[in-house]
Parts: C-alpha cells; sequence; structure tokens
C-alpha cells in the first residue's frame, strides 16, 4: 500500500506543477480534434464512401474503436508517459540510484513519476468520439456492458502502460533508444482499426505479446455488444498478467547490468 | 556554401553514433506502412475497383511515400528550443544564415539516417516485391526525385516557419504537431489525393510535391504538359517560401531578447 500512497502523492504535487501548461491544454485539445477529424471526416469517410462493412465492423463502430485508443492512449500520457519515458535517461545518467536506495517498489513508483494534467481536454477528446461512433451504430446500452467497458479500459490502460514500460527497460540494454517511443506510437495506429484486418500471425499478435488490439479492440467489443464482456474482461486479465510478468523479468535481469555510472 | 556542408558533415557523423536509434526509427516507418497495406488489402478484398488505382499500385504507392517522408527534411524543434533558452546567439553571432544552416544540418542527419536504415528499407522492398511496380520510364524517375528534392525544401520552409514562431510564443510543439497532422493529408501521405473529396483544391498546394504529385510521375500518371506546369508552380512556391523565411526570421530578430545563456 505504501506503493500507492507514494503514487499518489507524486501525482499531487504534479497536478499543481503542471497547472501552469493552460496554452498547452488548448494546443493539445486542438490537435487531438484534428487527429480524430482526419481519421474520422478524412480517411474512414473516403473508405466508407465506397464499402458498407470492414470485417463486419461497420463506420460507426470502427469510430468507436478510434475513440477508445483515442482515450486509453491520453490516459497513459497524462498519468504516466512521462515517467515511463525517463527510464533510458535515468540509466544512461545513473539517476536510478537515489531511488534503489528507497524502500518502495519501483516497478510500480517510476511510471508514476510525473503527470501531465494539460492531457485532460484530450481524454474529453477521445471519449467524445466513443458517444459520436454509439451514436452513428445502433447498438443497445445497458448496465453490464458500460460497467464491464469501464474495467476493461482500466486494464487496457494498465496493459498499455506495462507494455511501454517493458518496451523502455530495453533501456538497460541500449539506452539509446529513443525511437522506441515512435514505435509505441505507431502501434497504436493499428489499434485505430479492427485487428483482424492484419491477417492471422499479427492478429495473434496483437491480442497477446503486442497488446495493441487487447487495449483498444476488446473494450471496444464489449461496449459495441461484440463479445461476451466477461471472457473479453478475463482475456485482458491474462495479458495484464504476462505483460507484468517480462516486465518483472526484464526488471530483475536488467537491475543486473546496471552500473549507475553518471552523476 | 563550403560552411554549410561541413555543418551537414558533421550532423551526418554525430547521427552515426546513434545506429539503434536509427534502425528503430526505421522500424517505425516499416509499420506505418503495414497499417496502409493491410487496410488497403482487406478493403479491395471487399472492394477491388472503383479507387482509381489497383491494389498493387496502392501498395507501391504507399511503401515509396513512406520512404520518401521518412527523408523529407523537417526543421527540428531544437530551433524553438535554442530561441527559448537563449542558445540561439550562438549561432546569430555567426557569419551565418541559420535558414540554411538548419536546411544542412538536418540534411546531413537525414542522409546518415538514409544510409543506417537502408537495411530495413531493402528488406521491406524484398518482402514486398510481389506488390512492387516499377516506375513508368527512367524520366519518370528524374522527374520524380525533381519535384520531391525542390518540394522537401518547401515543406522544410513550412517547418521551420513553425519553429521561428518561437521569438513569439514560449511553447511551439502543439503548433508544430497541428501542422505534422494536417501535412500528412495535404502531401497524400495518408490517403492520395485524387481518391480524397476536395482534391481540387488541396492539388493547389505545395504539399503534393513532397509525395501524392512524385508518385502521380512514378506510374506516368503525368503528361509532360502538365509536368512542366508544375514545374513553374513549384518554383513559385519555392520563391514564396523562401522571402517569407527570410522575412519572417528578420521580424523574430526583432521582438528577440535572447533570454538565458
Amino acid at each position: 500500500m505504501k506503493e500507492v500512497r507514494v503514487v499518489f502523492e507524486f501525482i499531487k504535487i504534479r497536478l499543481k506543477s503542471r497547472l501552469i501548461f493552460r496554452s498547452s491544454s488548448i494546443t493539445g485539445f486542438v490537435s487531438s480534434g484534428i487527429y480524430a477529424g482526419i481519421n474520422i471526416f478524412v480517411i474512414l469517410r473516403t473508405i466508407y464512401s465506397r464499402v458498407d462493412s470492414i470485417l463486419g465492423w461497420s463506420k460507426g463502430e470502427v469510430i468507436v474503436l478510434q475513440g477508445v485508443m483515442m482515450t486509453i492512449l491520453y490516459l497513459y500520457r497524462m498519468l504516466a508517459s512521462e515517467g515511463v519515458g525517463s527510464m533510458s535517461y535515468f540509466v544512461e545518467f545513473g539517476y536510478l540510484d537515489p531511488f534503489l536506495t528507497k524502500p518502495v517498489n519501483l516497478r510500480v513508483v517510476i511510471p508514476f513519476l510525473e503527470q501531465k494534467i494539460e492531457m485532460l481536454p484530450r481524454i474529453f477528446v477521445g471519449i467524445l468520439v466513443i458517444l459520436y461512433g454509439l451514436s452513428l451504430s445502433c447498438g443497445a446500452l445497458g448496465f453490464l456492458n458500460v460497467s464491464a467497458f469501464v474495467v476493461s479500459v482500466i486494464l487496457s490502460f494498465f496493459i498499455y502502460l506495462l507494455f511501454n514500460f517493458a518496451l523502455n527497460l530495453i533501456s538497460f540494454w541500449n539506452y539509446r533508444v529513443y525511437m522506441l517511443y515512435s514505435i509505441s506510437e505507431d502501434l497504436v495506429t493499428f489499434g485505430n482499426y479492427p485487428v483482424r484486418i492484419f491477417g492471422r500471425i499479427i492478429n495473434f499478435l496483437f491480442l497477446t505479446i503486442l497488446p495493441i488490439g487487447v487495449v483498444s479492440n476488446l473494450p471496444a467489443k464489449i461496449i459495441l455488444g461484440k463479445g461476451h464482456p466477461f471472457t473479453i474482461v478475463l482475456h485482458q486479465f491474462g495479458v495484464l498478467a504476462l505483460m507484468y510478468l517480462i516486465v518483472h523479468l526484464m526488471w530483475y535481469f536488467g537491475l543486473r547490468r546496471y552500473e549507475g555510472t553518471g552523476d | 556554401m563550403r560552411k554549410y556542408f561541413e555543418f551537414a558533415l558533421f550532423e551526418y557523423k554525430y547521427a552515426l553514433r546513434y545506429k539503434a536509434n536509427t534502425v528503430f526509427s526505421a522500424v517505425s516507418d516499416v509499420l506505418r506502412f503495414l497499417v496502409f497495406f493491410f487496410l488497403w488489402k482487406t478493403i479491395f478484398a471487399l472492394k477491388g475497383t472503383g479507387w482509381g488505382y489497383s491494389f498493387n499500385q496502392m501498395a507501391t504507392y504507399y511503401l515509396i511515400v513512406t520512404f520518401l517522408q521518412s527523408n523529407t527534411p523537417v526543421c527540428w524543434n531544437e530551433f524553438s528550443l535554442f530561441i527559448r533558452i537563449g542558445s540561439m546567439v550562438n549561432f546569430l553571432v555567426r557569419p551565418l544564415n541559420i535558414y540554411l544552416l538548419y536546411y544542412f544540418r538536418v540534411l546531413g542527419s537525414k542522409f546518415s539516417f538514409t544510409m543506417m536504415s537502408l537495411p530495413v528499407t531493402v528488406t521491406i522492398f524484398y518482402f514486398f516485391r510481389r506488390f512492387f511496380i516499377l516506375p513508368h520510364s527512367i524520366p519518370a524517375i528524374f522527374w520524380m526525385i525533381f519535384f520531391w528534392v525542390v518540394g522537401g525544401f518547401i515543406y522544410y520552409s513550412f517547418t521551420y516557419l513553425v519553429e521561428v514562431l518561437g521569438f513569439w510564443v514560449e511553447e511551439v510543439s502543439g503548433f508544430s504537431t497541428i501542422f505534422f497532422l494536417i501535412q500528412e493529408v495535404l502531401t497524400g501521405a495518408i490517403i492520395p489525393l485524387d481518391i480524397l473529396p476536395g482534391a481540387k483544391f488541396l492539388e493547389l498546394l505545395p504539399f503534393k510535391f513532397v509525395a501524392y504529385f512524385p508518385m502521380r510521375i512514378y506510374f506516368g500518371r503525368v503528361d509532360t504538359e502538365t509536368i512542366l506546369k508544375n514545374v513553374f508552380v513549384l518554383f513559385f512556391w519555392l520563391i514564396v517560401m523562401i522571402l517569407v523565411s527570410l522575412w519572417a526570421l528578420r521580424e523574430g530578430l526583432k521582438a528577440y531578447n535572447a533570454p538565458g545563456g
């Protein structure tokens, strides 16, 4: 529990200090609106002007999918991307040392070292996109769907966080890997579409070890009534456990290589 | 010009240090290509005609456009950062034109990226060779590269103008993100412009010269008369962008008080 207390303390301090970035919030809101607009009114509009559905996904349903991906991505960027992204920096300059002396589980604390409150308006854009998509698709919303969807989104957030953390832990072996961030961002583009379009092998990868399909497709399936909520949430728990195991092993073996060079 | 080439050479050597990073960057480009490849593969399986392109043309389009896009010069956000923290002074006190200086620095770095990412590029071209369509003719390759290189300078000027905003506003990263999102549509990197609604208007803008227009030449869809007409359009935009860029720098320097170190 002490890790949770530490994390909440960090969040409180960071929220106060980041309130100065108001203009960044506005441009961020605009840019996420443009991103959504391009996806919906350029790409999907062009495609769906000639086809009715892509592998059983209508335009409205794909919009929901994209809204889910946006929401989780921005949630991650707001709460954990700074902390997760600082791993290579910590390793390169030996800044991990002061943390290692503290009696806390660093795998829990490091991802939440910094928060970017200015990302909050972008999350609203994601939610608006979900609502817009739902208004286009005719799915009926029940209490079970909505509550399972919320649980599924939370699980997706932690899966995405652990996946990114695992990518950043590669810095124990090679710390000049800033472009890993870009790879993770590009995987998000895959999450904007039904994973079935990517063929059997990639589909399998995206639903397991490269969990971008788990992150976006599964919560969308729940809210759209495209699968049994219990089975989907169970699947997500399985992937979450897998991601945690990967992070745990990488941390364990990575720390053995860590030399604490730098300051 | 020699001093600018010296800077380009320095950046080329400097970028060579980060081999793993470059490979990851190239992989990132490949991922982008794969998304569009599979998306269009599925769509063509559902509706194979009516797009104005065959599936192989579409695959070739994204394959080459991905390569062109990742090698098009972009002014670094270091520019606005240096304005903000005062380090720009180090360049301003030297007999250098920072508009050209950054262009050559970026070119050096990009060339290094092209060289180091070559194995990834060759591999991806090899894997997708059965979808790949060869260029229409030898002159088509020449014209394609010509438009891309000159168009690339115009594109660089746009990104430079975004960074120059740093003279007036504290944080330009938001503007830069907005620009990069919009340019993906305007260049035709996301979808070929002639498929998009409102294509006629988009074809008036210079962004088409870094992706869409070179690809039309590649496929032999542009006659000589249109190419020559577009050479004039290209140089018109080139002159406009050079003049605007130099003017913006002059005005920016008037507002600049070099805060920091």
